[in-house]
């Protein structure tokens, strides 16, 4: 069989995403629950790395794992009640996550068998990807970008008008 | 991956499965690396100490090797013998991991880097914004640090580390698209060869909102409030010892040798220099090391700030600045 | 009034972070959509690389602000007060090196002037003036080690290395006279150890003029630095009133514009003779205090250089003091300007050869009071640097 380098580092991707994504959900302490979401973070974007998506991968670094993480870590630390929080769940709350979970996989499974896996773009990715998606951003999808930028703007403002909020008191 | 035939030959005629000959290749370059960061490592730290003392009417260093230029290598085996003190109220795994993501993120900044024409692990076309994304890993790594110590001085010293570095990742980003405007390209090879002019010349405002923002990437003075050891003795990094504090010491001045090295290659002109192409790398090297004695200069002069007194800079006067270059910047290439 | 006596303080100190478990335990039994914000308790302390010896604070934080400060001193506590009770006078001598080691002169100085106005001694002229020379050259050297010390607060090391440099001239003119490096044991009831020896005024001539063109580097360094400025102007306020109420002498008070200097107040010594100003300043912000130290290094380099103009030939001890000083029974209190503030020594004789009491006022200790009570609301940044320009000495305050 031949393999190449990139099944190999596709496998053990697969398996530490795999992992960590399972540790975040059984995991019983916060805060190494949120390390493994980092950690989980990272292996997508190495994903994307290895589909020749540089771009996309990067700003999973820069948005999800410096941005987003960071800042659930620091909600955490900062909120010195939960750092040795173990989080218990409840009955119900068993059967209502079984629920979902269950109609998830079903999901996941509809689509798993519909996709042929034996597809491969004949296309090459593009040299210069950035330059194509911004021209792209104003042109094709500016509704969304415009859209998007708005609902930051409002979270933005939403966040400061909070910690005035809590400033005054 | 490969690309040389003979090596693919090779590897046929002898049986040698080709994953195994790419993971090859791919560990050589990472070793490589590595070794040429544990020379600039060594030769840094001895820069770091004979500049500090020559400001500070000290000698430095001078027992070890000729003129002390070994205290490293001492050094190294007193970090490698020394006993490994684990507090016991830590967090195991955390506080086990913390340098090492501290390392990792560090020396993964450093794969888009060129050391010279060609001279680079990958030369990704998006290399600029993988530097900058890069470090907000090592942001992580300070926080684990401090959570998983346990420690006062160092949880509120990686809460300092972190709010300030993501703080500066912003003006940071932001005063370089001045150059990715005017270069076209976010190659960082391309970004060199485009320099006809320095863009230092061209992006005076976006260089200094950029070095300022790299002194405060760094953590180091006047910006070094993480570590500030009048204040929380040793912030983040307060409890580790031994070759556990050498992973943080290293990864710290790997850091400190890429962004001298990302300053030369956007602003300083890269490799360009007089005299014949195998020159190139020296040019780029003494520009590199050009930047890390302003960088010690700085740090050994200056006092540092109060924490309020670093987010006013970064948000209020940094970030306006960088905007306003990139302002001027689109005006100007659109007239 | 400050708000560290408008709260509650615990019966105990909260020593253990045992007891802050328990205070968590409690908070987590509040219903739980309740966000307590809780503060964070810091020690600093006895070791800590900017305590200025040993000294413990137990700070409660919330966020870099400090709301509350607990001080712990005693931790360099050596009875020195009862040691002298049980030695004879002389013998106490080398112990006052030992409680403000940044200016040991000034300290066996004062010691010196109370026994010798108990046992009515009259030192001679050329004593009296090299105790000036020695004594003020040491408070420059102390005033410029404060100067810079601040500096290492705020994270600046290299003018602490340079301070060295002068600290180590000065040494070595003083191992001249005394024979020692530290703790110097210079000033001997009646008189002074050791005459100096030949061209030492010379190399003390030399030793101002190269501190004098040096100090304006030293000015730049930090004074001139927009940072350590930001750092400094405006923060610490403390007003006259205060001042006096908390009992800060020295150039803390000065900074204040209390215009208070035992040298001009109580004239002592031969200090009529010279011609020196006391620098004053009406903030009473860190910066203030830091400049009036740089001020009055400088007023003392003119002290010393007149002191070299005057100084005549003649003995160095007096004549007639006994081994063994008894003074008559009776009571004296003698205080002399030392580098951080007034210090005096309260002596009890019963005829003895030992005295029946000393009680050392340390300057320090006074200025700690201060520090304690306008740390509240600062940053804790702030806080170092406020503990900094007050430079408590532990020797002196635990003694």
């Amino acid at each position: 069989m031949d393999v190449s380098i990139s099944l190999v580092i596709f496998l053990a991707l697969a398996a530490m995403a795999i992992i960590s994504s399972l540790m975040v959900v059984v995991g019983r302490n916060l805060f190494n629950a949120a390390m493994f979401l980092g950690a989980y973070l990272l292996v997508i974007a190495g994903f994307y790395f290895l589909l020749s998506a540089e771009l996309v991968g990067i700003m999973q670094v820069f948005v999800y794992v410096g941005g987003v993480v960071v800042v659930l870590l620091f909600g955490i630390m900062l909120t010195s009640q939960m750092i040795n929080v173990r989080l218990v769940s409840a009955l119900q709350q068993r059967v209502l996550t079984l629920v979902v979970v269950a109609a998830l996989v079903g999901l996941l499974v509809s689509i798993f068998s519909k996709t042929s896996f034996y597809y491969i773009s004949s296309a090459e990715a593009p040299r210069d990807s950035i330059s194509l998606i911004g021209k792209l951003f104003m042109t094709d999808y500016v509704l969304p970008f415009e859209v998007i930028s708005v609902l930051l703007l409002a979270a933005l403002i939403g966040a400061v008008i909070i910690a005035r909020e809590e400033g005054r008191q | 991956m490969l690309s040389s035939a003979e090596l693919l030959n090779f590897a046929n005629s002898h049986g040698i499965p080709l994953w195994a000959m790419d993971a090859f290749i791919a560990a050589l370059i990472a070793l490589g690396l590595f070794a040429a960061m544990g020379l600039g490592f060594m030769v840094q730290v001895y820069m770091e100490r004979k500049v500090s003392a020559g400001l500070q009417l000290r000698y430095g260093p001078i027992y070890v090797g000729p003129k002390g230029s070994l205290q490293l290598v001492a050094d190294a085996l007193k970090f490698i013998t020394k006993e490994d003190v684990f507090p016991s109220s830590a967090e195991p795994w955390i506080f086990r991991l913390a340098p090492v993501v501290m390392f990792a993120a560090a020396f993964l900044g450093l794969l888009v880097l060129p050391f010279g024409p060609g001279l680079v692990a990958k030369d990704l076309n998006v290399g600029l914004i993988y530097v900058l994304a890069i470090p907000s890993i090592g942001v992580a790594g300070v926080i684990m640090a401090g959570f998983g110590s346990k420690n006062r001085y160092a949880i509120l010293g990686s809460l300092r580390a972190a709010a300030q570095m993501i703080s500066y990742e912003v003006p940071r980003s932001l005063s370089l698209i001045g150059i990715i405007m005017i270069a076209g390209t976010m190659r960082l090879s391309s970004i060199v060869d485009g320099q006809g002019i320095w863009y230092i010349f061209l992006q005076p405002l976006g260089f200094l909102v950029f070095f300022v923002a790299t002194m405060a990437e760094l953590n180091r003075t006047p910006f070094d409030l993480a570590e500030s050891e009048s204040e929380y003795v040793n912030g983040y990094h307060t409890e580790y010892s031994g070759m556990r504090f050498g992973f943080f010491f290293f990864a710290e001045y790997m850091s400190l040798f890429a962004a001298a090295l990302l300053t030369a290659v956007l602003f300083l002109g890269g490799w360009h220099g007089p005299g014949p192409v195998i020159l190139a790398p020296v040019w780029l090297l003494i520009k590199v090391f050009g930047v890390i004695y302003v960088l010690m200069w700085v740090r050994w002069t200056f006092p540092r700030f109060r924490i309020d007194q670093v987010m006013d800079l970064g948000w209020k006067v940094l970030l306006p600045m960088a905007l306003v270059n990139i302002l001027v910047t689109g005006i100007i290439m659109s007239v | 009034m400050s708000k560290l006596e408008e709260q509650k303080l615990p019966d105990k100190l909260p020593d253990s972070l045992l007891e802050r478990e328990f205070e968590i335990e409690e908070l987590k039994s509040r219903p739980e959509d309740t966000i307590v914000s809780q503060e964070l308790t810091i020690n600093i302390g006895p070791h800590h690389p900017s305590t200025h010896g040993v000294f413990r604070a137990i700070m409660d934080m919330d966020g870099e602000i400090i709301t509350r400060i607990e001080p712990v001193i005693g931790h360099l506590h050596r009875c020195f007060e009862k040691i002298a009770e049980n030695r004879s006078y002389a013998q106490f001598m080398p112990f006052t090196d030992r409680m403000d080691y940044t200016s040991a002169m000034l300290n066996g100085w004062a010691y010196a002037m109370a026994v010798e106005k108990l046992a009515g001694i009259q030192v001679p002229e050329r004593a009296e003036y090299l105790r000036v020379i020695a004594g003020e050259l040491n408070r420059a050297i102390s005033h410029l080690m404060t100067y810079t010390f601040s500096g290492l607060e705020a994270g600046a090391v290299t003018p602490f290395f340079w301070w060295f440099e002068e600290r180590d001239k000065l040494l070595d003119l003083f191992e001249e006279i005394a024979g020692a490096r530290m703790t110097f044991n210079y000033a001997r009831i009646g008189g002074v150890s050791g005459d100096a020896p030949d061209g030492w005024f010379d190399r003390v001539r030399d030793f101002i003029k190269t501190l004098r063109s040096n100090l304006d580097e030293y000015y730049k360094l930090l004074f001139g630095n927009y940072i350590f400025k930001k750092r400094m102007k405006g923060i610490g306020v403390i007003s006259a009133e205060e001042a006096i109420r908390l009992g800060i002498t020295g150039p803390c008070l000065r900074a204040s514009g209390v215009n208070y200097d035992v040298r001009k107040a109580d004239p002592y010594s031969i200090y009529p003779r010279f011609d020196f100003e006391v620098p004053i300043s009406y903030k009473g912000d860190n910066y203030d205090r830091m400049y009036m130290r740089f001020l009055e290094l400088q007023q003392s380099l003119r002290i010393v250089e007149q002191a070299l103009d005057q100084i005549p030939d003649g003995p160095i001890m007096a004549e007639g003091v006994p081994r063994l000083v008894c003074p008559p029974p009776g009571e004296v209190y003698a205080h002399v300007e030392s580098s951080r503030g007034a210090l005096g020594y309260y002596i009890v004789s019963d005829g003895s050869p030992k005295p029946y009491r000393v009680k050392i006022q340390a300057p320090s200790f006074g200025n700690l009071q201060a520090f304690t009570s306008m740390v509240v609301n600062n940053y804790f940044a702030d806080v170092i640097m406020i503990f900094g320009t007050f430079d408590p000495c532990f020797g002196e305050v635990d003694r």
